[in-house]
């Protein structure tokens, strides 16, 4: 027992002799970062305004060349709050030359880094300045077996961003599907040339790609494909059905009131939601006796959505306070009153 | 005779305890293990980039923020202010005044212009009666349910049914988030698809930070010891505890002062139930759903975001905390205790549920033992001293060693103290916590067990002083 106490006794010293000598290292690394960040951001001030002017005017006399990695630090940060803040081909382009020249080197090596968060800084850099010069780096990235799913990610949105052909593959051949987010944000970012590509070969994607790419012809209002979108609203998938009645919707197209009814009884009631909406978009009078019936739907959207288009054709507000006057249907009632009354109108039992 | 049998008894209790620190400590070492490296892959990435996609496109999964609020006069305000001005996209508040007997609505409705709407609740969980919901004249995303008192499990199931959004997230009325904090914590649904139903941030002490109109401006370490050693013990909690579950999708805790989750698993789970601590009863609760329905659905927590919430620098209300949530932990076991070692929960009830009850909900018991046996064994002298020393030992690397690595890790990750001072400080703390803090709270969990036996229930009162200046 005495042994093997002494033992434990060594031990527990040793342990706390580790954690101390870790914490002074840490210290010892915080100090200096700090006096490190402390000399950035001062020379951060002194050089903003010579950086500007170069990027602006290519003015030669006002170059700033980077000599160490304080310098380097600061050069990238300044840079890269300019990247999001100026606007115009020109500066932008400026940008991009400047930080080929400067920073390609420090990016070629950080993509090679064994710690992830390095790599995708440099990545996001390699985004935000527009780097042409390593994009076969990225591409060999990219094939790689270990690479994460987030590096993946956002060598894709370089990828499409650059116009290089390889993200046509990548996109629809991915070993695993991206996420609807990051399928509407690379349709988002693409050029008309790009996005009339996917268009083409519709049928031969499949359905997570075919989804966020009929969302974003709403979200960005591509107006040029509104019958593309009609004939998909025809399509036999409900998923398919449903976006394309909302993309029609975000794009506030009226469509003509035959054309929605058959989607007014449909099973599914995001379906049924989306119609009542595009009903509203009508302001046909016609549609008005078919919202009435959608106010009594079993599911709460769809009869929420119903008084709310009504509120939307010409006559619907007179309408609505008739419903609301006449009905035995509790659900009714309850919504006509709600939707009145944010219409600006007073209803009083 | 007698001598015997309460030697031989003194004996199984230190060799009992002796064993369990052991095996606890070897658990967390691993879990310390796993947490170090995945919060240093994630060492200085950029704290902008990641989010800039979410925050800059109209198609990010919108929000629903609920903030229940029992006599919340002093600081909701404030977090009300804090909420308004974050960094989404497009989301709403609803605070939901839980039958305060004090002045919170009439605060809000003068500070925010609010205005009765009529409006057709949709009722998908049951509630207490909702007496009104207000509109803000000034920010059309916020909104106030006034409800007969019902708890706070119940003013959240109120919140939930008159959220607009397929995703909620549950605030406590004193506590101020960082701005950028919510998409942070919904980047993996997003990111997912939805297979993330639940993802919670860390919870950090706002005792010393310096905090303006719901912001926190800048970092600080608090004056006195006893909310210094509580931002120790969240650290080692948050770092070293949740990281680890997190990975494995073994984690049984989303904070309720700061989790987001899906609506529609809420609901279908049943949405809060009324207990002491319905934040973890729920996430039990989703877990089993999950298991029942045989998905793949994960239940996750991200170090990074950080919601700052007020410590109680009182003993008196810090007992009472600490009792109240041993007792909700108690209860949450309670409700579920048929998935212990129950394989058809999986790594659920294989793993998480036992480590639950074996190390969180036992372990104040077995310590308590353990310095009983200490004490004992150094009055009574004899053949036990030297077992004694070592169990001292083992429990020091327990209590201070762990927490001093905790703080390492931090500053080895993370780095939110700004200054080397306080770094210091807190490893110095963290070397006292088994001399004073840990006895203390392990009193404190002891006589929450030992209450629950005694089936009290209740929340005790908690004295608000505002973290907002």
């Amino acid at each position: 027992m005495a042994m093997s106490i002494q033992v434990v006794y060594v031990l527990f010293g040793g342990l706390l002799l580790l954690l101390v000598c870790f914490l002074s290292y840490l210290l010892i690394q915080k100090a200096r970062l700090n006096a490190f960040r402390a000399k950035v951001e001062s020379y951060k001030d002194s050089m903003k305004e010579s950086l500007f002017i170069y990027l602006y005017r290519k003015d030669e006399e006002h170059r700033v060349e980077p000599k160490n990695k304080i310098e380097l630090a600061g050069v990238e940060e300044l840079l890269s709050s300019f990247s999001a803040a100026v606007q115009g081909d020109e500066i932008l382009n400026n940008i991009t030359l400047y930080a080929e020249k400067v920073f390609t080197p420090k990016y070629k090596k950080e993509l090679h880094h064994s710690r992830w968060s390095v790599r995708m800084n440099a990545l996001y850099a390699i985004e935000d300045f527009g780097l042409t010069t390593l994009t076969h780096q990225l591409v060999e990235m990219y094939e790689k077996k270990n690479s994460t799913a987030a590096e993946k990610n956002q060598i894709l949105k370089i990828l499409v961003k650059l116009n290089r052909p390889e993200f046509v593959v990548y996109m629809t051949n991915a070993s695993r599907p991206l996420s609807e987010f990051m399928y509407r944000s690379l349709f988002g970012t693409m050029n008309s040339e790009q996005f009339q590509q996917f268009i083409n070969k519709f049928e031969h994607l499949q359905e997570e790609i075919q989804l966020p790419l009929i969302d974003m012809i709403g979200i960005n209002h591509k107006l040029e494909y509104i019958d593309f979108l009609k004939m998909h609203m025809k399509s036999s998938s409900e998923e398919l059905r449903i976006r394309s009645l909302k993309s029609l919707n975000a794009l506030s197209f009226p469509l003509r009131i035959e054309e929605l009814t058959k989607h007014l009884q449909s099973g599914i009631w995001q379906e049924r939601m989306m119609a009542t909406k595009l009903i509203g978009k009508t302001r046909d009078e016609k549609g008005l006796s078919l919202l009435e019936q959608s106010l009594k739907d079993s599911h709460f959207l769809v009869r929420s959505n119903a008084a709310q288009s009504m509120m939307k054709i010409p006559t619907g507000k007179e309408y609505l306070v008739h419903v609301y006057k006449t009905t035995d249907d509790k659900f009714s009632k309850d919504m006509a009153a709600e939707w009145l009354e944010k219409g600006g109108v007073t209803v009083v039992e | 005779m007698w001598n015997s049998v309460w030697h031989l008894l003194l004996s199984i209790c230190g060799w009992a305890v002796f064993a369990y620190m052991i095996f606890v400590l070897c658990f967390y070492f691993m879990m310390f293990i796993i947490s170090a490296f995945q919060l240093r892959k994630q060492y200085q990435l950029n704290d902008e980039e990641p989010y800039e996609d979410l925050l800059a496109v109209s198609y990010t999964t919108p929000l629903s923020i609920l903030v229940p609020a029992y006599n919340e006069s002093v600081g909701i305000i404030g977090s009300v202010r804090s909420l308004l001005g974050i960094e989404y996209p497009e989301y709403e508040v609803i605070v939901v005044n839980d039958g305060s007997s004090d002045d919170t609505l009439e605060k809000l409705i003068e500070e925010f212009s609010l205005v009765k709407m009529n409006r057709v609740v949709r009722k998908q969980v049951e509630t207490k009666e909702v007496k009104a919901v207000y509109r803000s004249k000034l920010y059309d995303y916020l909104y106030v349910v006034d409800k007969q008192n019902g708890g706070k499990s119940d003013a959240l199931n109120a919140g939930i049914n008159l959220s607009n959004y397929p995703y909620f997230c549950s605030i406590d009325g004193d506590s101020v988030l960082e701005r950028d904090a919510f998409l942070k914590v919904m980047k993996p649904i997003i990111d997912s698809d939805g297979e993330v139903i639940a993802s919670g941030g860390s919870i950090r002490i706002a005792n010393g930070c310096k905090i303006e109109n719901g912001a926190v401006v800048s970092i600080g370490l608090d004056t006195q010891p006893l909310v210094v050693m509580q931002i120790i013990e969240y650290l080692r909690a948050f770092l070293m505890g949740r990281i680890g579950l997190s990975r494995h999708n073994l984690l049984l805790i989303v904070s309720g002062a700061f989790g987001v989750f899906s609506k529609r698993w809420v609901i279908e789970a049943g949405g809060y139930s009324h207990t002491v601590g319905e934040d973890m009863e729920l996430v039990v609760r989703l877990h089993r759903l999950i298991k029942q329905k045989k998905t793949n659905n994960q239940i996750v927590y991200i170090p990074d975001p950080v919601c700052w919430t007020e410590a109680p620098d009182e003993i008196k209300y810090l007992r009472r905390q600490r009792n109240r949530w041993h007792r909700g932990l108690f209860d949450s076991l309670w409700k579920h205790k048929e998935m212990l070692f129950n394989p058809r929960y999986g790594s659920i009830g294989m793993i998480s549920m036992p480590y639950f009850v074996f190390i969180e909900l036992i372990g104040p018991v077995m310590e308590m033992l353990g310095y009983l046996f200490i004490v004992i064994s150094l009055v009574v002298g004899g053949i036990y001293v030297e077992f004694a020393y070592l169990l001292f030992l083992l429990m020091v690397v327990y209590g201070s060693l762990y927490s001093m690595a905790a703080v390492l890790l931090e500053e080895w990750s993370l780095r939110k103290y700004p200054r080397v001072s306080d770094i210091a400080k807190l490893f110095v703390f963290s070397l006292t916590e088994s001399f004073w803090y840990r006895p203390l709270t392990v009193i404190w969990r002891c006589h929450g067990l030992l209450d629950v036996i005694r089936n009290k229930k209740g929340w005790g009162d908690m004295q608000r002083k505002g973290v907002s200046q």
